[in-house]
């Protein structure tokens, strides 16, 4: 999932990644997709997201690297680009970085390029050394190329660039030694005479080669035979040519059978859609034995803690407040972990961008382009990182259109809604559940297109713009990359739920424990409703009374002012409340009910949320959680927008509230639609 | 003598490209991607999108740039 999270440069400005007054600023510049993160990473010790798909920087990133020397730089890590002549707005900012267009030029260039495919990422470093700075050429990829029996001379390529060529390799670390002291060589010396001439000074230009730097737009490429890009081309060829030493390259010919395979007319699909089945139900399958271990800890903490904690409201607040609350969401860490290591891992293998040539036909046809695949793809785990990556994607209708669809995929924040009511509707039958599941993302999906095809009909009308992708070579996926990137991700949702889900969990408990009904206002409030309190036994008292208790606090009434709206869809008011905690962030109606079901007396047996939430009763005694009611609920969280990060970064992305409000309008009137359609249809069924 | 055929119905496995007339933008992302007036091109992949591979590196186009592509070819 080409995506970045911290997107902007002041995010991930961590303690390592200061930029220093006084700091030589060194760029990082050359193809998607050539190691320039990984480098970056190794470097500066930090933990940019890096993938096999062109495209996964976004944005610049900063980090600052002690040289050999005790000297500190400061490193930019930028998107990749084929050209300076920018066609995209990621490609802009590298460009305009380089060319010193931005605020500050760099002092130096660190050129990256890849040694199993010097021919390709050999264009643009051309452009980058007319520029006529300090510069240092990476090959990047030397371990790879080394196994596959190709041998480069750096000297030769050196001698031809006119500039220090170091080779490296991001995966193993080999040469990152003598990248930095020759980093620190070029930054301390003089410029290095360039050999390519272009804009070097006491090198005019000849007019053929200034067209090298700038094509305006009237002469682009009339002739070829002054074609800045043909040119360009060949030059990178012969040097690649002559600098690779052993000239029996091994032919990718195992690669073009796998893309003859992976891309088939019929065989593509099938495959495609193995491939997604077997990641998901890995991913659940997975998950499940973790998952239990927590829940358990869970439970055991929480009777633990109310052994030592004497009876009463602070016992309440931490028990069913904060682990009740907290607990509940936690859970599904495992799940989370181990889906943000598969998208990673697939992504790294080269195959999603097979599955868009496969996809690109049919979502086309709704009016989505097919690099919109993986962002929506990557939506499945969090629609924070798709809309970003949706960069990727140059139209603006095209990208609008992706952003609108995006929330609408399965993140895996709604993941603990769909266990909770999977568990309550299908207790004892893992396969039903796994339907259930399965129902719900192709749901998510399902509208997803119909929404992009009713937009092209109405607001954004036209086709989108025709696929151009450069596909990545197949490559052994790193498990140690894709561990790091699910540890960041599982990282950041813990601390979400310490923070936010800690926060909302208390002021639930506490607005659902405050005001007091007095042991007065109860028997006065039990006459008036003609029960008979004598009669009941001890443990249904309690009930009645923890129910009167939240009646009366401030959480009851906000309820009962709620309610009405979310009655025709099945909802009690405690539904209500949890729906309404959930617009912020959907996990927390787990929280919410959890709180709300589980204060007052504890059932016999298990005290896990399912069972409370099964015993849950109406005041006449009829069950809450009904089919009809648990279903219209999975379909509202299925569709609605309860994310306030998502609609931040639309808002951000699309450069106006107006589309975060369409956005949240639209999903939250179709979420509604939805439920009320399932709950009125299958209460009349049954 | 050579005429030209546009890349959607362009018959064999490899050739020239002998023009581009497509938008400023699409010919721009063609070219840095190493596909030229004059380059030479292996096709991997035919159908909608296409394969096509050039300069070191794999390319898919739909069919609509496909149609702006105009390959060389010998007139028998
Ligand atoms: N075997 C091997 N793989 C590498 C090496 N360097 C990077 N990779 C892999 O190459 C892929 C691309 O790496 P990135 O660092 O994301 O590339 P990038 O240049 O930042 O790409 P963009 O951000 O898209 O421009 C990842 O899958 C890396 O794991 C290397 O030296 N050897
Ligand atoms: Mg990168």
């Amino acid at each position: 999932m080409s995506t970045s999270v911290d997107s902007t440069e002041s995010d991930h400005l961590g303690t390592s990644g200061q930029k220093k007054s006084g700091d030589k600023v060194v760029a990082m510049l050359g193809n998607p997709n050539v190691g320039k993160t990984s480098i970056f990473n190794r470097l500066t010790n930090l933990l940019a997201k890096t993938s096999n798909f062109p495209g996964t920087t976004i944005d610049r990133r900063i980090g600052r690297v002690e040289l050999s020397d005790k000297k500190s730089i400061t490193l930019v890590d930028l998107p990749g680009m084929y050209s300076l002549e920018a066609t995209s707005p990621e490609e802009e900012v590298a460009r305009d970085f380089v060319l010193g267009q931005s605020d500050e030029a760099p002092d130096a260039v660190l050129i990256v390029v890849d040694a199993t495919n010097l021919q390709r990422t050999l264009f643009v470093a051309r452009q980058a050394l007319q520029q006529s700075r300090p510069t240092v050429v990476a090959v990047n990829f030397i371990e790879a190329a080394r196994r596959r029996g190709i041998e480069i001379d750096l000297n030769i390529l050196s001698r031809k660039l006119g500039c220090p060529v170091v080779g490296v390799s991001a995966r193993t670390g080999e040469g990152f030694d003598r990248l930095k002291s020759q980093l620190a060589i070029v930054l301390a010396g003089p410029a290095l005479p360039l050999l390519i001439q272009g804009g070097s000074p006491e090198c005019p230009p000849t007019p053929a080669e200034n067209v090298l730097t700038v094509i305006s737009d009237d002469e682009s490429c009339g002739s070829c035979r002054v074609c800045p890009f043909a040119d360009g081309h060949l030059w990178a060829a012969a040097l690649a040519r002559e600098s690779i030493r052993d000239g029996s390259v091994v032919s990718d010919e195992t690669a073009d059978r796998v893309d003859q395979f992976l891309t088939h007319r019929f065989i593509g699909p099938v495959v495609f859609a193995i491939v997604m089945v077997l990641a998901f139900s890995l991913v659940f399958s997975f998950a499940q034995v973790p998952m239990e271990w927590l829940d358990n800890g869970f439970g055991m903490l929480a009777t633990w803690v109310s052994r030592f904690l004497p009876e009463g409201d602070f016992q309440s607040l931490v028990v069913d407040g904060i682990i009740g609350g907290v607990g509940g969401v936690m859970v599904f860490l495992p799940q989370i972990f181990i889906l943000f290591f598969m998208l990673a891992i697939l992504e790294d293998s080269g195959y999603l961008a097979r599955a868009v040539v496969v996809v690109d036909r049919w979502m086309r046809r709704v009016g989505l382009p097919g690099q919109a695949f993986v962002p929506l793809l990557a939506a499945h785990a969090c629609a924070i990182p798709a809309i970003m990556a949706t960069k990727v994607i140059e139209n603006r209708r095209d990208r609008l259109a992706a952003i609108m669809v995006i929330p609408l995929m399965t993140c895996s924040a709604r993941l603990p809604v769909y266990t909770m009511i999977a568990a309550m509707l299908f207790p004892s039958n893992p396969m039903y559940a796994a339907i259930l599941f399965a129902s719900a993302y192709v749901l998510g999906m399902v509208a997803a297109f119909a929404i992009a095809f009713l937009l092209k009909l109405t607001i954004l009308p036209g086709e989108p713009s025709p696929l151009i992708l450069d596909l990545p070579p197949y490559r052994a996926p790193s498990i140690r990359n894709a561990l790091r990137y699910a540890y960041e991700r599982g990282w950041t949702f813990l601390r979400d739920a310490g923070t936010v889900i800690l926060m909302i969990s208390i002021v639930i408990w506490a607005l659902s424990t405050y005001p007091k009904l007095s042991d007065e206002r109860f028997a006065d409030e039990m006459a008036s409703r003609s029960v008979a309190v004598e009669q009941l036994s001890e443990s249904e008292l309690d009930g009645v009374r923890a129910a009167a208790d939240q009646e009366h606090a401030i959480i009851g009434r906000l309820g009962r002012v709620v309610a009405p709206v979310f009655e025709p869809l099945g909802f009690d008011w405690k539904i209500s409340v949890g729906v309404m905690t959930s617009f912020a962030a959907r996990e927390v109606v787990v929280s919410t009910l959890s709180i709300l079901y589980g204060l007052g007396p504890e059932p016999e047996e298990e005290s896990s949320l399912q069972n409370r939430l099964q015993a849950a009763k109406y005041p006449d005694g009829s069950p809450v959680f009904t089919t009809a009611t648990c279903v219209s609920l999975l379909v509202f969280f299925v569709l609605a927008m309860q994310c306030l990060p998502t609609q931040a970064v639309t808002k951000k992305e699309t450069g106006s509230w107006k589309w975060a409000a369409f956005q949240f309008v639209y999903m939250t009137m179709l979420a509604y639609a939805a439920a009320f359609v399932a709950y009125q249809t299958i209460s009349l069924v049954s | 003598m050579f005429s030209e055929i546009t890349l959607d119905h362009f018959i064999g496995t490899a050739g020239e490209i002998a023009r581009l007339d497509l938008p400023e933008a699409c010919a721009i992302r063609l070219k840095s991607l190493g596909l030229f007036e004059g380059q030479y091109v292996q096709l991997a992949r035919s159908g909608n999108p296409m394969i096509v591979k050039a300069a070191g590196g794999k390319i898919a186009v739909a069919g609509d740039i496909a149609k702006g592509i105009y390959m060389r070819v010998a007139h028998s």
